[in-house]
């Protein structure tokens, strides 16, 4: 499996929670702006957000096609001389450098450059939508587990012993084929199979106890401390105690995990993608990209680097980033996982 | 024996980290000869366990600054490179720390752990290595050694991990054994055997030891001299019989006073030295002791020198500029030595 | 040690009851539609229909489908119905390919990690450090398919060192499967030695700062035999928790991509292929018996934990 990797393990570190402060934030993004890494990470990853954002005035004004328009018997001229899109022979054009097939098309005539920046588009929607799901359902359920323990926490501890339980990638195919045909029906909310929400649940509920089992344990230190205690000793409630005592002091061990999450969602969906159990056709998306780069490695590589390139741009500047957050909060967080 | 077993001169050492150097240690120089027993005695934070571990070159790394000397049997140990240290620990110069049981090796069997130690310094074979563990934990008053050799550290109690430790400082004989804060996290009673077993290995085996404590009740009991810092310096250094009976220094006045005694009559409240220790590192210019001490007066303001007690022995000094007169006179506090409240003065 | 034992298997044996319930959940219950339609497969006759509707007892109350389902599984008597054949039967004839590419592809991303890990550890903040730091984001930034495909196009289709994929069982010769899992041994490996290595460092560091080797040092010991007896005898630990956790995961259906990519005809290909058809049985039988892997091993690698580190069994 490609090695999903995500802060997780009480066995390594569960970091001893650090008072939250105005000025440890401060310390901590000022580490950060003198950070050659993380600057430049984040501008890497901006340009590719705003890139992918900018998709459909590309199409438009520059390409003149969208991401899923055949083109696959039309000539074009490259360099003044007339080239078949997709030559007689089944291999597409590679890469003209000009407005349009500026990276070349695929097997069926779609304009590359057009389609990765729309695939960027499900790629990082799908990885921000799952990173949501996750710190959202993670830090929830890790707190309550945590916080009130008893039954509470046996409950919600096996269940995420139970997902921790699966091999990440297994998981996901499970829900995904599971999920492909009919869709999901929850109650009042029904989902179609091909809906782009599917992965992003699936991806985002793996993830879960990645995020949860180190929060909760963070958690149960945290409620042992005096100020706590105090809290409590105030006539203060419990929800009012997760509020104002617990949640502030979880959220730097959450916020590195953000760029973490992202990264492994957005690797997730490619390896699902590229085995079919994610993202469906014809939506684009770099996965499903990659997955028909590599059939075509031997004729046209530039069908395979191109949504490559994009991924690990993306994927090496979130977890460039996410090492200088970590050393910047200075969390002994380390990353594991499987 | 030509010279002192161990002499320490005007050792510095700073810590550089993020904010800028910590001087941990400021002025510390100390002589101890064989089969005598000095205390060093200070607040926590004064510099004591830095001193002792820096010793032993254990503070060496590439953000430590180090100054000054420190000479083992006349041979300099600060810049030696790290195989001549290597052989000067255990055989030379071995120590005992302060958490006995997070000081061994937790995944590690007692009886190997100290093993170890006598296989890298000598020639002995596996069986006599075990015979010598054996015995030298016998010596120590571990019951059933042979059966000691199989437990974990965590199987054993604080006061059983201390002899454990203290037998492997002890396995390769030692010249000079450094015990910091060695009884400190022990009861009282553990404690007390432990001292002794000490002390005898300073009369029966002619041992150095240097004892770091912070409790003058350890060092009334077995130590020979006694060393007083604070803040990184000496202030006060002479027998035990002159630091208590005529100590110089206000700061070992304050330590004297706030000792609970109970030979006296109760007071209303003990004498305390008021304020806490300076950082380390944050002190001024001028006498480190000047902000808490009652007794500054303007050439307080000028760092005072260790300066010899005058007709006393050659190794009985402090740093104080009152002059002897003046030091015998404000040293009384109701007919005991203490530190004087600042109100009562004048 | 014993009452830690029994503790955890009983714990284990609830984890893979619920895993049980919750793979049942995920195939039949939460999907929307019929779920004989997804076991019959695409394009089954009427017929097919009705014969897996009974068999699986999808219209009895839900605990005797989840009885039928598990005793069929656990039986071996799952069936494909797209291609009506025995599921447990082609995972048998995947497993050595899939077991060879577990075992080297692990001993050699251990190795790899250990000796990284350690050099990055000898020098924390130095040039080597901070490059295997950046290396090892990067290992753990790309898809381990793409290494793969990009490895093979390098070395098997430019230049021919290495065969263009598919498995030599090693009965039948030993340098023909060495020669067909070098390659996916190491594009295995690399994102694993880039994790690994992470977090040995740190662990080495941590280790570093305990008082034991402070002891250990004091004791005139050799900076080798501190670091390997007393600092990576503990640092060890929390990788060799990983290190069964991902092995299992591996055997257990993990290195599906790799496999496909390689050909390398094991139960992750299987598995591949089952979802190009979305052909449900395979994978709900793989989904199963990974899992229950990953479980076990997980549990037995807790017990020699405990074992090799006392402290342990006091707590949990």
């Amino acid at each position: 499996m490609s090695p999903i990797v995500l802060s997780s393990s009480e066995t390594l570190a569960a970091d001893t929670p650090s008072p939250h402060g105005e000025r440890h934030r401060r310390v901590a993004l000022r580490r950060l702006l003198h950070d050659r890494v993380a600057i430049g990470s984040v501008i890497v990853f901006a340009l590719i957000v705003i890139a992918c954002l900018c998709a459909p005035l590309y199409a438009k004004y520059v390409a003149g096609t969208g991401p899923n328009d055949n083109h696959v018997t039309e000539v074009i001229r490259v360099g003044g001389r007339p080239t078949d899109v997709v030559s007689t022979s089944g291999i597409p054009i590679g890469p003209t450098w000009q407005s349009k097939f500026l990276l070349g098309a695929d097997s069926n005539g779609r304009d590359v450059a057009v389609r990765l920046l729309y695939g960027g588009r499900t790629s990082l929607m799908i990885g921000f939508l799952a990173a949501a799901i996750t710190l959202t359902f993670g830090t929830l359920t890790g707190i309550l587990a945590g916080f009130f323990r008893g039954w509470t926490d046996t409950v919600l501890s096996r269940a995420l012993d139970v997902i921790w339980a699966y091999p990440v990638v297994l998981l996901g195919i499970a829900l995904g084929t599971a999920l492909e045909l009919g869709g999901l029906k929850l109650g009042p909310l029904v989902i179609s199979g091909n809906s782009l929400f599917v992965p992003a649940l699936i991806i985002g509920f793996v993830f879960i106890p990645y995020l949860a089992r180190p929060i909760r344990t963070q958690v149960l230190l945290l409620r042992e401390r005096e100020f706590v205690a105090a809290a409590r000793l105030l006539g203060k409630g419990s929800m009012s105690i997760i509020v104002s005592e617990v949640l502030p002091n979880v959220t730097s061990a959450v916020v590195v995990f953000v760029p973490l999450i992202v990264a492994n969602a957005i690797l997730l969906e490619a390896g699902l993608s590229y085995l079919g159990a994610g993202v469906q056709a014809p939506n684009p998306s770099w996965g499903t990209m990659i997955a028909s780069g590599v059939a075509l490695i031997t004729s046209t590589p530039s069908l395979l680097f191109a949504p490559v390139i994009m991924l690990v741009a993306t994927t090496v500047s979130m977890n460039l980033f996410g090492e200088s957050l970590r050393n910047a909060i200075g969390t002994t967080t380390s990353m594991a996982g499987r | 024996m030509t010279g002192p077993l161990l002499e320490v001169e005007e050792l510095r050492v700073g810590f550089s980290s993020d904010r800028g150097v910590v001087q941990a240690v400021e002025d510390v120089s100390l002589e101890l000869d064989e089969g005598e027993l000095v205390c060093i005695v200070g607040e926590s934070g004064c510099g004591k366990s830095v001193t002792a571990l820096t010793i032993m070159g254990l503070t060496r790394s590439p953000t430590t600054r180090i100054e000054g000397s420190v000479r083992y049997e006349g041979s300099e140990l600060l810049d030696a490179p790290e195989s001549q240290l290597r052989a000067v620990r255990g055989p030379g110069i071995a120590i005992v720390f302060q958490e006995p049981v997070t000081s061994l090796n937790p995944v590690q069997r007692v009886g190997p752990q100290i093993a170890e130690q006598i296989r890298a310094h000598t020639t002995l074979d596996k069986a006599e290595t075990r015979q010598q563990v054996i015995e030298s934990m016998r010596r120590l008053g571990i019951p059933q050694p042979e059966q000691r050799w199989y437990a974990y550290p965590h199987e054993l109690s604080g006061g059983m991990c201390q002899r454990v430790m203290i037998a492997m400082a002890m396995s390769c004989s030692p010249r000079l054994l450094i015990a910091d804060e060695c009884t400190t996290a022990l009861d009282v009673t553990i404690q007390a055997q432990i001292l002794l077993q000490l002390r005898s290995l300073c009369d029966d085996h002619g041992i150095g030891v240097l004892l770091i404590t912070h409790d003058l009740g350890v060092v009334a009991e077995v130590a020979d001299r006694v060393v007083v810092l604070y803040n990184g310096r000496v202030v006060e250094q002479g027998t035990v019989r002159s630091i208590f009976e005529d100590p110089q220094h206000p700061y070992t006045w304050g330590l004297l006073g706030s000792m609970p005694r109970l030979d006296r009559p109760r007071r209303e409240q003990l004498l305390t030295i008021p304020g806490a220790p300076p950082e380390p590192g944050t002190a001024g210019g001028g006498c480190s002791f000047l902000a808490r001490c009652p007794h500054a007066f303007d050439r307080c303001l000028e760092e005072p020198p260790l300066a010899p007690v005058p007709g006393a022995s050659a190794r009985e000094s402090a740093r104080c500029w009152l002059t002897p007169d003046e030091r015998r006179h404000l040293r009384m506090v109701g007919g005991d030595i203490g530190l004087a409240p600042a109100g009562d003065i004048g | 040690m014993a009452r830690y034992i029994a503790r955890r298997l009983v714990s284990s044996l609830v984890v893979l009851f619920l895993v049980s319930v919750f793979t049942f959940l995920i195939f039949q219950v939460i999907p929307n539609g019929s779920p004989a339609l997804r076991i019959a497969g695409r394009g089954a006759s009427p017929a097919t229909l009705a014969a897996v509707v009974k068999e699986w007892g999808f219209n009895q109350p839900l605990y005797v489908q989840y009885a039928d389902m598990m005793e069929k599984i656990f039986t071996g008597s799952v069936v494909s119905y797209s291609g009506n054949i025995n599921v447990l039967g082609q995972l048998r004839a995947g497993l050595p390919a899939t077991v060879s590419l577990a075992v080297g592809a692990s001993v050699i991303w251990l190795s790899g990690a250990i000796v990284i890990g350690v050099i990055s550890s000898r020098r924390i903040g130095g040039t080597v450090d901070r490059l295997m730091g950046v290396l090892a984001s990067v290992s753990i930034s790309v898809p381990v398919y793409v290494i793969g495909a990009v490895a093979l196009y390098f070395l098997a289709y430019k230049v021919s060192i290495f065969p263009n994929g598919g498995y030599v069982p090693i009965s039948q010769s030993f340098f023909g499967w060495l020669d067909h899992m070098i390659l996916p041994w190491l594009c295995l490996s690399v994102g694993f030695i880039g994790l690994y290595s992470r977090v040995l460092r740190s662990s080495i560091i941590e280790t570093e700062g305990e008082d034991f080797v402070r002891t250990a040092k004091a004791k005139g010991l050799t900076k080798r035999r501190i670091l390997v007896h007393h600092v990576l005898r503990t640092s060890m630990i929390p990788i060799i928790s990983l290190w069964g956790l991902d092995f299992a995961g591996v055997i257990g259906g993990g290195a599906i991509l790799i496999e496909t990519l390689f050909n390398l005809q094991g139960v992750g290909q299987y598995a591949a292929e089952s979802i190009g058809l979305l052909d449900i049985p395979p994978i709900m039988v793989i989904v199963m018996y990974g899992t229950f892997f990953v479980v076990l091993l997980t549990t037995a690698v807790d017990i020699l934990h405990a074992f090799a580190e006392p402290r342990v069994r006091l707590q949990v």
